[in-house]
């Protein structure tokens, strides 16, 4: 049940409880289309009968202006949605399998349990011949395991094979559907004159033409991108907080940190995850300048107890890094101040001299940190066990109807 | 038909409430520019503005760049790279320096302040009001540029970038390599499903 539960908004016991409820709106929804009827589902392979066509259509359209519109305002990630990978070969031949067992049977899964309950016989019958598929399918899984992940593509999107944005691709689909409308409406009359099913005259179906090829053009001019400013920071403050440069942290508290454990301080490296191969400070995460906008990182910059401390090599990455950060709402984040460069620089030199004692400790206490980082008696840090990092791309929803 | 004219209605209602919330969000929204292009920008090389590019533009007897300051009136006053103009920071987006910031298409200005850090703000918040294309940030900041660049000419420096690792940090600390403490989670891949699922 995305969204609410890859982000965390309820748990996953939840998961079943809503499944019940959505089906039975599902089934609802089936049974009101007609689509306990075999006749109609088959309609639309003999031509007499579109609704499912229409049906189908309406349902991905509005679930794509849904999706579309709810991502720009920032309401769900679309990183954290399930997209099924593409296997194209299993993908044609369970196609052309399904559409026969469609033909033949008169239903599709969903269909035939809504017929079914409503006390069709053929649906039932349809139902044990599901289930025995099902039981033949796992017994002779072996045999097609391997088929049944070649061609693997990855997650295709349309719109990317075609090198269009996804907005144009949603004013096409949009207008491919109003088109398809209107030329499965002319075979119906022509194939079935009197059932009357569709009225392609008059206001009642130019009004929902037009709304829908409007919200298409206004589609075209939407970003569709990944957007995780939920709780974006307004200008001003944004503004203001980078002007008032108080985010460093010294490189004596880091230093400190990574010698005792007892003052936690969550360390993210923004370098690149190649860099970051080479050597990060232990226990940090490595989250790559390009990808901080990402949600999947809301756990680790959300620390609300810890400071979360941002370094590259020098200052500026992660600087920038910071501001995206802030701007995104994250309120803990800080920047090690000169960057790995700094921490090192800042740990070879002597403090001059003075009067006060704070200067003995800082000049013994830099030795013996560089001295243990040198002697690897980085004890507590490095016995800690890596973070490691919820991946919520595999709670999200998966499924079909 | 008739019968449907009340879901119709619901339909469009649903549908331009939508609708206006997305139009509500462009036209009030203080940002002039999305969390991913501020990103994209802050990132891109397009931005920075090397020593050497610098020293090449000295060069010339007329150039199309424009330094502005962004330190504060004291510090300019006691020393400033030759012809910058000085725009104090916490002033960029004020109307007394509107007319440098808004109208010079053709000139590029390279911002510079006394760390890159300082310009690389400086260029967020301009980004954060519209102002996205001919502006860069000087690598190194006032005083390298015045160092090895007005002062005494020195290629090695010409390249200098705040980012270049001084250090081999591996060797400073062992122990930091990531096979012993970081997590890399950038190569973690995301654990595809082996085998196809759901449909109708």
């Amino acid at each position: 049940m995305g969204p609410l539960i890859p982000q965390g908004i309820i748990g996953m016991e939840w998961d079943l409880l809503l499944a019940l409820f959505i089906g039975i709106a599902f089934g609802y929804v089936l049974e009101s289309a007609g689509f306990s009827s075999s006749r109609r589902l088959a309609g639309v392979f003999y031509g007499y009968d579109f609704t499912v066509l229409r049906v189908f259509f309406t349902a991905g359209i509005t679930a794509m202006v849904g999706v579309f519109i709810m991502n720009y305002l920032g309401w769900i990630d679309i990183s954290l949605v399930y997209v099924n990978p593409t296997f194209i070969w299993p993908a044609i031949v369970g196609g052309v399998v399904m559409g026969f067992g469609f033909i033949f049977g008169g239903y599709c899964p969903g269909t035939s349990v809504t017929a079914a309950v409503i006390g069709k016989i053929d649906a039932m019958v349809f139902l044990v011949g599901i289930f025995l598929g099902i039981v033949a399918y796992g017994e002779f899984f072996p045999v097609v395991q391997e088929f049944s992940v070649s061609g693997n593509l990855g997650r295709l999107f349309v719109f990317d094979s075609l090198g269009i944005s996804a907005g144009w691709f949603a004013f096409l689909m949009i207008a491919v559907a109003l088109i398809a409308f209107g030329v499965t409406a002319l075979i119906e009359e022509r194939v079935n004159p009197d059932s009357g099913l569709t009225d392609t005259k008059g206001m009642s179906y130019a009004v929902p033409v037009l709304l829908s090829l409007f919200v298409g053009v206004v589609l075209i001019f939407t970003p569709f991108q990944k957007i995780t400013g939920i709780n974006e920071l307004a200008k001003d403050e944004l503004n203001a907080s980078v002007l008032s440069n108080q985010h460093f942290v010294h490189p004596d508290e880091v230093a400190f940190k990574l010698l005792n454990d007892y003052h936690p301080m969550v360390l993210v490296d923004v370098r690149s995850s190649h860099d970051a191969a080479q050597f990060s400070l232990p226990g940090s995460v490595n989250i790559p300048l390009g990808s901080i906008n990402q949600r999947r990182w809301n756990n680790i910059l959300n620390d609300q107890e810890n400071k979360v401390v941002l370094y590259s090599n020098g200052t500026t990455e992660a600087q920038q890094a910071w501001i995206i950060a802030k701007r995104l709402g994250y309120e803990n984040i800080f920047v090690l101040k000169g960057g790995l460069n700094g921490f090192f620089e800042t740990l070879q030199t002597t403090v001059p001299p003075g009067l006060k004692m704070e200067v003995a400790f800082t000049n013994r206490f830099r030795q013996k940190a560089i001295r243990a980082f040198k002697e690897q008696e980085l004890t507590t840090a490095k016995d800690k066990t890596p973070q490691v990092v919820d991946e919520p791309v595999v709670t999200a929803t998966r499924g079909g109807c | 038909m008739k019968k449907h004219i009340l879901t119709l209605v619901l339909t469009a209602f649903v549908g331009l409430l939508l609708l206006a919330m997305v139009v509500k969000r462009v036209v009030t929204s203080p940002y002039k520019i999305s969390i991913q292009n501020q990103l994209e920008l802050l990132q891109s090389n397009e931005h920075s503005f090397s020593l050497a590019e610098y020293y090449e533009a000295l060069q010339l007897k007329e150039t199309d760049i424009l330094l502005v300051d962004i330190r504060t009136p004291e510090e300019y006053e006691k020393n400033h790279l030759p012809n910058a103009i000085n725009i104090p920071l916490r002033e960029i987006t004020s109307d007394t320096y509107a007319e440098y910031i808004n109208n010079n298409p053709r000139l590029t200005k390279v911002i510079y302040g006394n760390k890159e850090v300082d310009a690389v703000n400086a260029l967020s918040i301009l980004f954060t009001n519209g102002f996205t294309k001919n502006f860069k940030y000087l690598k190194g900041g006032f005083a390298l540029a015045n160092k090895y660049v007005i002062q005494k000419p020195t290629p090695s420096f010409f390249f200098y970038s705040d980012e270049q690792a001084r250090f081999n940090y591996s060797k400073l600390m062992p122990a930091g390599s990531p096979i012993n403490g970081a997590t890399n989670t950038a190569d973690v891949d995301i654990e595809e499903p082996a085998a196809p699922r759901g449909g109708c």
